[in-house]
């Protein structure tokens, strides 16, 4: 295949090796920007059931001890793959420089060895029954041995952010397994310069040997149709949602299974406390801005509607001020972000003609667009567009969580506790205080489940 | 890059219309207002003031869903020529009741729906139909059919109770309807109520993605689907008895096409094979394939098995938001009428395609001449390939490629992302 002149090369990483070649050009995600792969050997990307894994038998701690370590090579300013990373990733990505090179600055900083033992001891009750057989003796006197045993796995990344794929690599690490990652074409690099650090650090440590990073178009069934059998792996892990996925969850089938992070929204309740004083209401605006305009809202975290409980002069007070700090630079956040696409634009125009049910603030300039509507719009909301909806009561609002309802950022916090029980029946997998939605406490479980519980086969031993 | 030019005498109607129009269409004086167009100096100009198809269901599901019919007649009357914020709404139970009290106010709202998606409704006046209906009669004579009362006129549809759909039958039943034709089978039922049940399946889906709906409901719906394809499939039944008895008569077919191919799927069933039917027959069609799969030769098969030659088949390109229609010419292209101002324009329908050797692919936008209730400035949802220079049939004026293919369903690709929406939430719902 011929390639174009400006088409960024992206290397593989396969069990350890990188490997460099041009000979297969795709498009990125968003830009159609061209890059071009080495071939896919489908063959090296398995290990035969018949071998044990690389990492297999090295002790948890070791792992953690080359986590921590990377962890501390992943600074931007230091690290000549991220900065190569962050260079290609700008030709491919929606977002701006500043936004992108401020997720590129620490993509570590989670990998401390406080943070990773207790996250163990969260999910596994220490790494015991990580390194070997622990055994138990039933109520009858019967002994067995447990062990969470390394699974062979594929990832079907999302690109989100370098911490996400540092992540997708330190779970896949720690549960010791044979890995591929499929890399999103939203961004086919950063997996590897995070690898290609590690292999500086210890070029031939099994984890790394156990670790494939690879990209192929999603859906591309002459490799899917071959690399997704239960004899070459257990499990595919798809973080988030889209046609490649659905594509990819057809292969799922006895001894295959899927395990979803399925695509989400959020949205956040806010009460009448917000309307308490001025400052008050400012500061309930704010936090909703900045829950709202994460990534420019293109994050599952992000609230797209929000429902408070006020009358609607109140409401609108709370829009007007919500709209301008929409338009707000952030640290993850354009003051002027894509324009909202054609529907939210036709949508929101639909309702101009119907006030006083329906109002609108801001236009359609990236800056923020604030719908207030008596009930949820049948758009979805996105590049900085806030639907708000008036509710007499905060349980009101619990109605119109769904199953797709992920994060749902509450003021004042105090508030949760009498909302959780209710929005986590409608399907809701998180309740935080708004403005907190992208911060979270370590060791927690990631939609409704403890990921890394999930990913590794717990085998028996049993005397019985 | 060069991009498709407009002669100064369109440029100047087009101009004229909008001074005329964005006094009486509140969406266009709003969006020119917005976007600063007073005249129409370039084509470019227009571009802004296309509305994209999707404008007509602009309105919030839920207050068609809530029965808002108030609120409904003001959004219509955002995007009409002609007032409807006044037409009265009292006794209003459901959406067909909505279009017939428009209708006996002059506004032959036209809907339509996808089996999962809300209802567009654009307002259409009198003139409008006389226009689609003449269009009609003009294409049919076109292609050599010119009025002639020999026909069995089937109708192969389902009565549906629109009375677009009516129109045509009737016009076509007048002018080519033989006097002692195969009768359209007595109503067993009254039309069904069509809008009403196209907004139930919508507000059914929506009910589903909230969780609201139960699962009774589901069932329910199912049933009534069922039953609704059980009607069908006996009006189909209906004529194929029919058919086999007068099959070397000439027959006259207005169905879309997965229905004749479901109808020939019925003949053959019932031993019937080509060469059979030897009436010179005949068939125009409107809409797609619905995202209905039909094997590749679909077509050849009903052709052959109905006896229908590609000439006595009106076959053309146009959407609801059109009078007119492009029929297509005997080298497979589709010709854009003097009536319609072609534009293409890129994928998100914001600037005109670049056009090269008189040749563009982007997305299809309409000016249609003849709109009169509403603004005739449109966006469709298709990707063509067009071109500006002469067809080798002769004829002339712009034309469409054959291939022509819904943005909609052209794969999204390579897309992953964490930031879901609730359709990913419902599973396989109930086709109508």
């Amino acid at each position: 295949m011929t390639t174009t002149t400006t088409a960024i090369r992206v290397p593989h990483f396969v069990q350890g090796r990188l490997v460099w070649g041009e000979d297969v050009e795709y498009l990125s995600r968003d830009f159609g920007v061209p890059f071009v792969t080495p071939r896919l050997r489908l063959g090296e990307l398995v290990v035969p059931r018949s071998e044990p894994g690389p990492a297999y038998d090295v002790p948890v701690g070791e792992i953690v001890d080359f986590l921590v370590e990377t962890g501390k090579h992943l600074a931007l300013e230091t690290n000549e793959y991220l900065q190569e990373s962050l260079e290609m990733t700008l030709q491919v990505s929606a977002l701006p420089r500043r936004i992108i090179e401020n997720t590129f600055r620490r993509p570590g900083q989670f990998l401390t060895r406080d943070a990773i033992d207790y996250k163990l001891d969260r999910c596994f009750g220490g790494p015991a029954v990580l390194d070997g057989w622990v055994e138990h003796t039933d109520p009858n006197g019967s002994t067995s041995r447990v062990r969470a045993f390394p699974p062979r796995l594929v990832h079907m990344l999302a690109g989100n952010s370098p911490s996400s794929a540092m992540t997708s690599i330190a779970d896949a690490a720690l549960v010791k397994g044979v890995n591929v990652f499929k890399m999103p074409s939203a961004d086919p690099f950063t997996t590897v310069a995070v690898l290609r650090t590690m292999a500086d650090i210890a070029p031939d440590h099994p984890v790394l040997q156990s670790i494939s990073a690879v990209y192929w178009r999603g859906g591309d069934a002459a490799i899917e149709g071959v690399l997704y059998r239960s004899q070459f792996f257990d499990k595919l892990v798809a973080w988030g949602g889209g046609e490649a996925i659905t594509n990819a969850a057809k292969y799922v089938g006895p001894g295959f299974q899927l395990i979803a992070f399925d695509p989400k929204v959020s949205m956040a309740i806010v009460g009448r406390e917000a309307f308490a004083s001025d400052e008050s209401l400012a500061g309930v605006a704010e936090l909703a801005a900045s829950d709202a305009t994460i990534f420019n809202q293109d994050a599952c975290v992000a609230p797209r509607q929000i429902f408070v409980e006020g009358d609607e002069d109140q409401v609108d007070r709370f829009c007007a001020l919500l709209c301008e700090r929409l338009g707000v630079e952030r640290e993850f956040a354009s003051a002027v972000g894509p324009i909202p696409p054609g529907d939210v634009r036709e949508a929101v125009d639909g309702v101009r003609f119907l006030d006083p049910d329906y109002r609108v603030w801001g236009s359609y300039d990236g800056r923020g667009l604030v719908v207030r509507s008596p009930e949820p719009m049948d758009f979805h909301p996105t590049d900085k567009t806030v639907n708000v909806i008036p509710v007499a009561s905060m349980r009101d609002a619990v109605s119109f969580a769904t199953v797709a309802t992920q994060t749902v950022g509450v003021y004042p916090a105090s508030a949760k506790d009498a909302l959780r029980d209710g929005l986590a029946a409608a399907g809701v997998q998180r309740v935080v205080k708004l403005g907190s939605a992208l911060r979270s406490s370590l060791g927690n479980p990631h939609d409704a489940m403890y990921p890394l519980h999930r990913f590794v086969n717990w085998v028996v031993d049993d005397d019985a | 890059m060069p991009t498709a030019t407009v002669s100064r005498t369109v440029l100047d109607t087009l101009g004229a219309r909008l001074r005329e129009r964005r006094a009486m269409v509140p969406v266009l004086a709003q969006r020119a207002d917005a976007e600063g167009v007073t005249t129409i100096t370039q084509p470019q100009d227009m571009v802004p003031l296309l509305f994209p198809h999707t404008t007509y269901k602009s309105y919030p599901e839920s207050i068609l869903a809530k029965g808002r019919w108030d609120q409904m007649n003001r959004w219509l009357d955002s995007l009409s020529a002609y007032r409807v914020a006044d037409v009265d709404v009292t006794g209003i139970t459901d959406v067909d009741d909505w279009i017939e009290q428009l209708e006996a106010a002059g506004h032959l709202v036209s809907s339509s729906s996808g089996t999962s998606g809300k209802g567009s409704f654009l307002d259409k006046s009198r003139r409008d139909r006389r226009a689609s209906l003449d269009d009609l009669v003009r294409c049919l004579r076109d292609i050599g059919l010119a009025r002639d009362t020999r026909w069995h006129v089937i109708p192969v549809g389902p009565e549906t109770g629109v009375s677009h759909h009516a129109a045509v039958r009737d016009m076509l039943m007048a002018n080519y309807g033989r006097p002692d034709a195969i009768p359209v089978p007595a109503a067993a039922a009254p039309a069904t109520r069509h809008h009403a049940y196209m907004s139930r399946l919508a507000s059914m889906r929506r009910a589903m993605a909230e969780g609201t709906a139960s699962p009774d409901d589901v069932v329910a719906f199912e049933v009534e689907a069922a039953e609704r394809q059980r009607r069908t499939e006996g009006r189909l039944d209906y004529f194929a008895t029919r058919l086999l008895a007068h099959r070397d008569e000439d027959v006259f077919f207005n169905a879309t096409l997965p229905l004749l191919y479901r109808l020939c799927e019925i003949l053959r069933g019932r031993g019937a094979s080509p060469g059979d039917f030897t009436g010179a027959n005949a068939l125009t069609t409107g809409g797609g394939l619905k995202g209905i799969p039909l094997p590749d030769d679909y077509l050849d098969q009903i052709f052959r098995l109905l006896n229908i030659a590609p000439t006595r088949f009106l076959h053309y390109y146009s959407m609801q938001e059109l009078n007119v229609r492009m029929p297509k010419c005997p080298r497979g292209r589709y010709h854009v009428p003097r009536e319609l101002v072609l534009f293409v324009l890129d994928k998100d329908g914001e600037s005109l395609a670049p056009v090269s050797d008189d040749q563009t692919v982007g997305r299809a936008a309409f000016f249609d001449l003849t709109v009169d209730g509403r603004w005739g400035g449109t966006i469709s949802g298709d990707e063509v390939t067009a071109d500006f220079g002469a067809c080798p049939c002769g004829v002339e004026g712009p034309t469409i490629f054959d291939h022509i293919t819904r943005y909609s369903d052209l794969p999204d690709g390579d897309k992953i992302t964490c930031a879901g929406t609730m359709d990913a939430y419902v599973r396989g719902f109930i086709d109508a």
